[in-house]
């Protein structure tokens, strides 16, 4: 069954999809579709403010290029900026299922 | 640059379509697969745009943009607080630049911290009367070695007028000082053209730029020219610097009269020292010359005689820095005062955006981001100040230079400089941390989400306690000001109803002291006679006499000394030792409209050959009456003979409308002393007057001038207006910080209402009365406001007593005074809190219920 994102997540994951390779916007939701197996549902009209914020942020840069179906498309890439905060981002979630997962452990 | 936004929705909707497509669905179907999953494109662009729109900018450009979408949305309460914060920087600013003209811009006297000017008091006198010095003093302190250059002036100008003939032209009158050769090293400047005085010279003028320039049209060759003053000839060896303008008013300088009478007192020194004395050790040094005196010089000194050293700076500026300086501070406290005002509105603004404030973080902004949104709100809003407030100081300056009165040294020098304009901007930079108080104690003591849901409920308490400190600042401060306010206008109104001895205030005076060489008294008396007989018998003229110094003329004057025959050389303890000197002549009480208590006018039987008599005021002879001894036909000695008590006249006020002294009369034939005054009074106007006494001079001696006419009112304002000037500054800082007061206070009761619109509608709904309703919304701020305004109290107490010096017949610790101030301000914040919180408690509570804002 489809799982909704938990709030703040997004960014979050947006930044962990771009640290393998660049992407524009519909891969980008795809990736995480299928690296969770289909379980998350993005909401793909929502990924394109998370992306400007993360521009603002100094975090990803965007540049056009060419897509695989030969059009015109804007990839995303992480700055050096953005590298660090993936992994900043990575260790916050890993503490936070970890405190979460101890409180909802079955009694 | 336009956001790529729609190229990359296209693209992305296409990606979706060729998925489902590429499944095998039908064209109809990937369209909806495509819609359903990317949503609402257009409110995506919307979206996006609107973040591009700023975050694409520059940080600064993109915040000071939306600062002014902000301030715009928010305009009610942020232009108040921009116009509260211009009105504070601009007239702190303007007081600024005053106090900057006269107190701190340095002298045109290089090393001016070095130059002193020296007299003397005598500490047994009950009286604080200033001793001048003599000629021969020059000498000992010349040999003081603290000293390095000494020279004596007069002590007022007045009484030391040249008059200036030029063939063809009217003679004038010009201020002119007699000094010993060494003013000009002393004070460290130079002529501008031609030489400074040498030891020798006699007969010799320097001229001020002033008078160059308005007698001798700026000519260089007037040098080495002979010139007329006073009917003798004196050569002209320089023009002084423009800037030089001591003592101020001085338009011409001459040698002095070298008088070995060590007597005759009339004179004060002005000295450079030796640099790196404190003040103790210069007094100290100072005092050694006067002690050294009393025995080298056996019955000319008085054994308790010590000097008075006076920093040139401060003798210059005098009592208008106290003044000056005073209204530097209360409009720094209502700068102080509109800071807090706009702080509050920012604080106000900040709680009821609250929801706004916590829907940004959830969207991942920042603290940080939002607090630099804050700053550039306020920041905008005091920037749009401090623009606003130097536009309004230099308007400020210039009516406040034209407003003040005309004693206030270098005062029309003030101007909105560099310096002036820094003060404005840093003022505004002070002014945009007191917004941001708000914002940061909110944001930063508070967790967000806790934020979040306060939206829905009642105010939060940082910002409540944030704003009871408001409300109390606020309150003390106004309260403060308007004290002091109300101080200086009780003084003024002491002073404007003192009785001070003149019934007759439309009387004009004239300065026409008689100018001829050599002119024996005879001359001299026969002058005035003949004057004062023509004037008499012009038909607009109904009095005229004469006297020696006019009333309020300035705070110098002629002193005596004197002993009453029955004290038989003993001092009596209930007598003090120096009065105030006048000759007159007959007519003149009744022209002035001083009333005779006892005894007889002076007339003509008072001449030179009978003995002597003398009239005194209502204050010595109650001493005297105080001593056991009627007045008439008492014996006293003064200046130099034994004269017999003949009346006695109401008290009035010579030297200034607030210094109350005893007065002796002498008749005009009966002393040495000229009567350089002429007084007037008839039926025509004041200018009518004027233009008989020019008309009958001139058919007498029309070598002679007329100076400073001025009416006796005239005169008495001229005194006051000083103290007019503070006092209606005083009032206007007052207005402004009672208003800020009444304006914060409503700010902060709107807000809680609105904030508390719903508790207020339920409990209104479930039949609350409306005063306990009323009472609740606004009792917290108003003890607040009674807690500062006792605050204020104490500080207005401490501050009129820092005062006392401005102070005439006024009490800082008046109850009455203290008390009304505090209810005034009490009721105008008590107003300004029960409109809105009333206006609250009415509404209909299904209204308020209905509505989102609670």
């Amino acid at each position: 069954m489809p799982v909704d994102l938990l709030p703040g997540t997004l960014n979050m994951m947006i930044l962990q999809v771009l640290s393998r390779r660049k992407a524009n916007g519909y891969e980008i939701a795809k990736r995480i579709e299928e690296l969770s197996a289909e379980e998350l549902q993005v909401d793909h009209g929502s990924l394109y403010p998370a992306l400007r914020r993360l521009e603002a942020s100094g975090w990803v840069t965007a540049d056009w290029a060419v897509s695989a179906g030969n059009r015109k498309a804007r990839y995303y890439a992480l700055t050096p900026a953005g590298r660090k905060q993936v992994g900043i981002e990575r260790s916050r979630w890993d503490a936070a299922v970890l405190a979460v997962s101890r409180v909802m452990r079955p009694a | 640059m336009r956001d790529p936004i729609d190229d990359e929705l296209a693209f992305h909707f296409e990606q979706l379509k060729q998925e489902r497509l590429a499944a095998g669905d039908s064209e109809a179907e990937a369209l909806r697969y495509a819609q359903r999953r990317l949503g609402n494109r257009l409110g995506i662009e919307e979206e996006v745009r609107d973040l591009g729109w700023f975050h694409r900018l520059e940080t600064v450009v993109r915040h000071a943009r939306f600062a002014w979408r902000s301030y715009r949305h928010h305009a009610g309460a942020y232009g108040l607080a921009t116009a509260i914060l211009a009105v504070g920087i601009g007239l702190s600013v303007a007081m600024f630049s005053l106090v900057q003209a006269v107190v701190l811009s340095p002298l045109p006297f290089p090393g001016q911290e070095n130059v002193h000017l020296i007299w003397k008091i005598d500490t047994q006198l009950k009286q604080n009367v200033v001793g001048e010095l003599a000629y021969p003093e020059l000498a000992d302190l010349q040999a003081n070695p603290a000293i390095e250059k000494v020279a004596l002036i007069p002590a007022a100008l007045y009484g030391n007028g040249r008059v200036l003939q030029r063939s063809g032209q009217e003679p004038v009158q010009i201020e002119g000082c007699p000094t010993t050769p060494d003013l000009f090293r002393v004070l460290g400047v130079k002529p501008a053209l031609g030489r400074d005085f040498a030891a020798d010279d006699r007969r010799v003028v320097i001229l001020s730029d002033r008078v160059w320039r308005a007698h001798f049209s700026a000519r260089p060759s007037v040098i080495g020219e002979a010139v007329n003053l006073n009917g003798v000839a004196h050569t002209v060896i320089g023009v002084m610097a423009a800037a030089v303008d001591f003592p101020r008013g001085a338009g011409l300088w001459v040698p002095i009269n070298p008088d070995p009478n060590r007597g005759l007192t009339y004179l004060q020194a002005v000295a450079r020292v030796r640099p790196g004395q404190s003040p103790n050790a210069l007094r100290a040094a100072v005092d050694t010359t006067f002690r050294a005196q009393i025995a080298d010089h056996l019955n000319e000194y008085s054994a308790t005689q010590r000097g008075v050293v006076t920093p040139l700076a401060d003798f210059l500026t005098g009592s208008s820095k106290l003044q000056l300086l005073v209204s530097l501070f209360a409009s720094g406290l209502l700068l102080l005062s509109a800071a807090v005002s706009a702080g509050n509105l920012f604080l106000s603004r900040t709680l009821t955006r609250r929801r706004e404030v916590a829907t940004r973080v959830a969207l991942g902004a920042s603290r940080g981001q939002v607090l630099a949104q804050f700053a550039a709100e306020a920041g905008l809003a005091a920037g749009l100040a401090s623009v606003a407030g130097a536009v309004l100081a230099y308007a400020a300056i210039r009516a406040l230079v034209h407003w003040a009165p005309p004693d206030i040294p270098r005062l029309e020098s003030a101007h909105l400089d560099l310096r002036a304009f820094a003060l404005a901007v840093a003022l505004a930079g002070f002014a945009t941390l007191g917004c941001l108080v708000g914002p940061v104690l909110v944001l930063w003591t508070e967790r967000i989400d806790k934020v979040l849901r306060q939206a829905r409920g009642s105010g939060s308490r940082a910002g409540r306690r944030l704003q009871d400190a408001f409300v109390f600042a606020q309150a003390g401060l106004s309260v403060a000001i308007l004290a002091v306010g109300l101080f200086l206008y009780l003084s003024d109104q002491a002073m404007r109803q003192e009785n001070i001895g003149f019934q007759h205030e439309e009387v004009l005076t004239l300065n026409l002291a008689f100018r001829r060489p050599q002119a024996d008294l005879a001359t001299r008396r026969a002058f005035y006679n003949e004057l004062l007989r023509r004037l008499r018998a012009a038909p607009e003229v109904t009095h005229a006499a004469a006297v020696l110094l006019r009333p309020m003329e300035g705070p110098i004057g002629w002193d005596t000394e004197y002993q009453f025959e029955f004290e038989a050389g003993q001092r009596d303890p209930n007598l003090l030792t120096k009065a105030n000197f006048e000759v007159v002549t007959p007519g003149y009480f009744e022209t002035v409209g001083t009333p005779l208590l006892e005894g007889r006018d002076f007339d003509e039987r008072d001449d030179e050959q009978t003995e002597k008599r003398v009239i005194i005021s209502q204050s010595l002879a109650r001493r005297m009456r105080a001593s056991g001894h009627s007045p008439l036909g008492q014996r006293m000695r003064t200046f130099g003979a034994w004269r017999t008590v003949v009346g006695v006249v109401a008290d009035a006020r010579y030297r200034r409308v607030v210094e109350a002294m005893d007065d002796v009369y002498v008749p005009y034939r009966q002393a040495g002393a000229p009567t350089n005054y002429v007084v007037l009074r008839g039926s025509a106007p004041v200018d009518g007057l004027l233009s008989v006494a020019r008309r009958v001079l001139k058919e007498i001696d029309s070598s002679q001038a007329i100076a400073s006419p001025a009416t006796l009112r005239e005169l008495r304002q001229r005194q006051t207006a000083r103290s007019r000037f503070s006092l209606s500054l005083m009032l206007l800082f007052a207005a402004g910080a009672v208003l800020l007061a009444a304006a914060g206070m409503h700010s902060v009761i709107s807000e809680s209402v609105t904030v508390r619109a719903k508790e207020i509608a339920v409990k209104s709904a479930l039949g609350a009365g409306q005063r306990r309703l009323v009472a609740e919304c606004v009792g917290r701020a108003l003890r607040w406001a009674v807690l500062g305004e006792v605050a204020g109290m104490l500080l207005a107490f401490v501050l009129a007593r820092a005062l006392a010096e401005m102070l005439y017949q006024v009490s800082p610790s008046n109850p009455i005074t203290l008390g009304s101030v505090g209810l005034l301000v009490l009721a105008v914040t008590a107003g300004a809190a029960l409109a809105p919180a009333w206006m609250a408690v009415r509404q209909d509570p299904r209204e308020a219920l209905q509505s989102d804002l609670g």
